[in-house]
């Protein structure tokens, strides 16, 4: 939806909502489109002039995934809206979320919203047509280009306090590190397996990471089937799935720890749009046109020094290197 | 038949016939004239008075949040069985709890409900309201304020209410379902199996009732206590990294549950498993509140010989000793 549209609805009232529409008949359930489509909103409610946003998750329970994700089903989609629902808590103007599994229901609020004509995405056309970006940067890269800053995601709603006390417990003192390692082929929906990373790497980097820099505490994040039984033996590792938290706590965590490291996937997504200081590996050369910036750029355009993307495949040299340039900086900034 | 069951019933028809050639048609006009339907659909629901909501209102003051939402579905069900409705809280902006997972976990355990909708904000769930409410509803005073419930704020008679009711309305996902069975069933085998859930102060009684009933095979979800030795037919699930739903669904699959009145004290009793229910929240209660002979609600403050007595004697009462 182009920037007029959104405009077209635009009130100059501060306190007019922004409307946000996930429709799974062809949005994804994926946690990096979810993040990134939070992302959107942010960044058209901003335009728009809006403080708040009112999302609608819609499911229709009968046909309840799109044809790329024909996986999703009536008997199964329950547990996989359940195990992504914190990735619509991101949003710092999140004011209401509603998920509505009943087509009328849901008609009826549509038809409210656009006769109120408010700013919507995507627009009431578009969602007729079935047409959401939920993957390119282009919203993002403008909107920085013209304000030298972006609306940024933050820890899921409710989640803020605890991940506070975590840190506090667990972390006292330590330089936290969130990881997520890409393993599609040990989860639950497996797809896209060659974007994976290589785990063996990941295992020699924590251990050799942990003996040089002993302050360093590596959260790992993700699925509890998605990383391997190894990583329960590494040194200076706490696995917040372990303990039983689930995907909400993971994120809120991510957003308060100080670096994030892993391959381009979901959790990525979030380090992205929350402006953490992260080495993205692994990014699909493919990926380059959603995002605006060539294969082997080092920063998304709206990226500091701090923000690293690195788009091979990595392996434990790269990662230490990486680590170290980080780490240094970071840690005598935070000292300083 | 009456003429609003016909009115409804061809509206159902019209809108699954449409509904399987837009399906088909996913763009622009056949999406527009789908929308449209709907809408007129959902109008003519709230006409008819078939239209219901129920309004959940959280304050800061609330224990377990995922647990005092189940004692409150027990208790809001539309009648008959089968109405669906539309469900809204009303959420505190700060909450110190991190649960909001589990909260949409639990409201997807109920097929009934059409739309679940969280609100950081009263006037946008006013607004909201004032087009999910009937008409009616919204005119007459009584209704609407009968509408809006805190939740929590019932104390030890919420809890009774659950322990008495019958339950048919939760559903855990059968993916859940089917994991939960199969997790048991690699472990114990054909054994008896109790799933564990006691509040910290009542560890000792764990051990105990394990130690007297080697034939049955626990679980639970707490973790393991160092200084504590541990029986051999008792295991923590403590690290496994289920979910609520996967939690609720091996509390499902044992075969009865001794512990807390908590989500998965209320997951035992929709289950129609035999339950031990421990706790102080009965309040004033001094004894023992019984269910038939399928649940027992025993109050913190017994003596640990008596209540372990209470648990032996409800066991064998189920599961004899050397019984498969």
């Amino acid at each position: 939806m182009s920037n007029r549209q959104i405009q077209g609805g635009i009130s100059t009232g501060a306190t007019r909502p922004m409307i946000g529409i996930y429709d799974f008949s062809y949005g994804p359930y994926a946690l990096g489109d979810a993040l990134t489509w939070t992302m959107n909103l942010n960044v058209l409610a901003s335009q728009a002039g809006c403080d708040a946003i009112d999302q609608y998750l819609v499911i229709d329970p009968m046909k309840p995934g799109s044809r790329y994700q024909p996986f999703v089903h009536q008997h199964n989609y329950i547990s996989i809206i359940d195990n992504l629902f914190p990735a619509f808590l991101c949003s710092p103007m999140l004011r209401s979320v509603k998920l509505i599994r009943h087509a009328p229901t849901f008609g009826l609020f549509l038809l409210r919203e656009v006769a109120r004509r408010r700013p919507m995405w995507p627009s009431f056309f578009g969602h007729l047509n079935r047409r959401l970006d939920f993957i390119s940067h282009r919203r993002f890269n403008t909107h920085y280009r013209k304000h030298g800053q972006l609306p940024w995601l933050t820890a899921p709603r409710g989640y803020d306090a605890w991940a506070d006390a975590f840190l506090r417990t667990h972390c006292e003192d330590r330089f936290v590190v969130a990881v997520n390692v890409r393993q599609g082929a040990l989860s639950m929906t497996p797809a896209s397996l060659y974007r994976d990373s290589p785990l063996t790497e990941w295992h020699a980097f924590v251990r050799r990471a942990a003996a040089r820099h002993p302050d360093a505490l590596f959260l790992i994040l993700g699925g509890y089937t998605e990383w391997d039984r190894e990583m329960l033996r590494l040194p200076n590792v706490l696995i917040p799935r372990t303990m039983g938290f689930g995907l909400g706590h993971e994120l809120a965590l991510l957003h308060r720890a100080d670096l994030f490291m892993g391959s381009s996937s979901g959790f990525a997504t979030m380090s992205t749009f929350c402006n953490k200081p992260y080495l993205i590996t692994n990014i699909q050369h493919l990926f380059s046109r959603y995002i605006g910036i060539p294969v082997g750029a080092r920063h998304y355009p709206f990226g500091n020094e701090n923000q690293i993307l690195y788009w091979e495949k990595e392996n434990q040299d790269v990662l230490l290197e990486f680590f170290e340039e980080l780490h240094g900086r970071l840690r005598r900034r935070s000292v300083a | 038949m009456t003429p609003e069951n016909r009115l409804l019933l061809s509206l159902r028809w019209l809108i699954n016939l449409t509904y399987r050639g837009l399906s088909r048609l996913a763009f622009f006009p056949f999406t527009l004239l789908y929308v449209l339907l709907n809408a007129a659909h959902k109008l003519i629901l709230l006409r008819l008075g078939l239209g219901l909501v129920r309004v959940g209102v959280v304050k800061g003051a609330v224990v377990s949040l995922p647990r005092d939402l189940m004692l409150w579905f027990g208790r809001i069900f539309p009648r008959p069985p089968g109405r669906q409705f539309d469900v809204c809280l009303r959420l505190p902006r700060e909450a110190a709890d991190a649960n909001l997972q589990d909260v949409l976990s639990v409201v997807l355990m109920i097929p009934r409900v059409r739309s679940i909708g969280l609100y950081w904000d009263s006037s946008s769930l006013a607004d909201d309201l004032a087009l999910l409410q009937l008409k009616q509803d919204r005119s007459d005073p009584v209704v609407s304020t009968t509408l809006h419930e805190e939740i929590g704020s019932r104390g030890s008679t919420q809890f009774l209410e659950f322990l008495h009711a019958d339950h048919e309305e939760f559903a855990l996902p059968v993916a859940a379902s089917r994991d939960g069975q199969t997790l048991l069933k690699r472990q114990a085998g054909a054994a008896h199996v109790v799933c564990l859930n006691v509040p910290t102060e009542l560890r000792p009684l764990v051990n105990a009732i394990a130690g007297a009933r080697p034939d049955i095979r626990f679980f639970h979800f707490s973790p393991e206590l160092p200084e504590s030795p541990r029986a051999a037919n008792n295991q923590s699930f403590f690290g496994c990294g289920f979910t609520l739903q996967e939690r609720m669904a091996l509390v499902q699959a044992a075969d009865a549950y001794v512990g807390s009145f908590d989500e998965l004290g209320c997951t035992a009793l929709i289950s129609g498993r035999p339950v031990i229910l421990l706790g102080s929240d009965a309040g004033e209660q001094p004894d023992r509140i019984s269910r038939g002979e399928i649940a027992m609600w025993l109050p913190a403050s017994m003596e640990p010989a008596a209540l372990r007595n209470a648990a032996l004697q409800f066991l064998s009462h189920h599961f004899a000793p050397g019984e498969k």
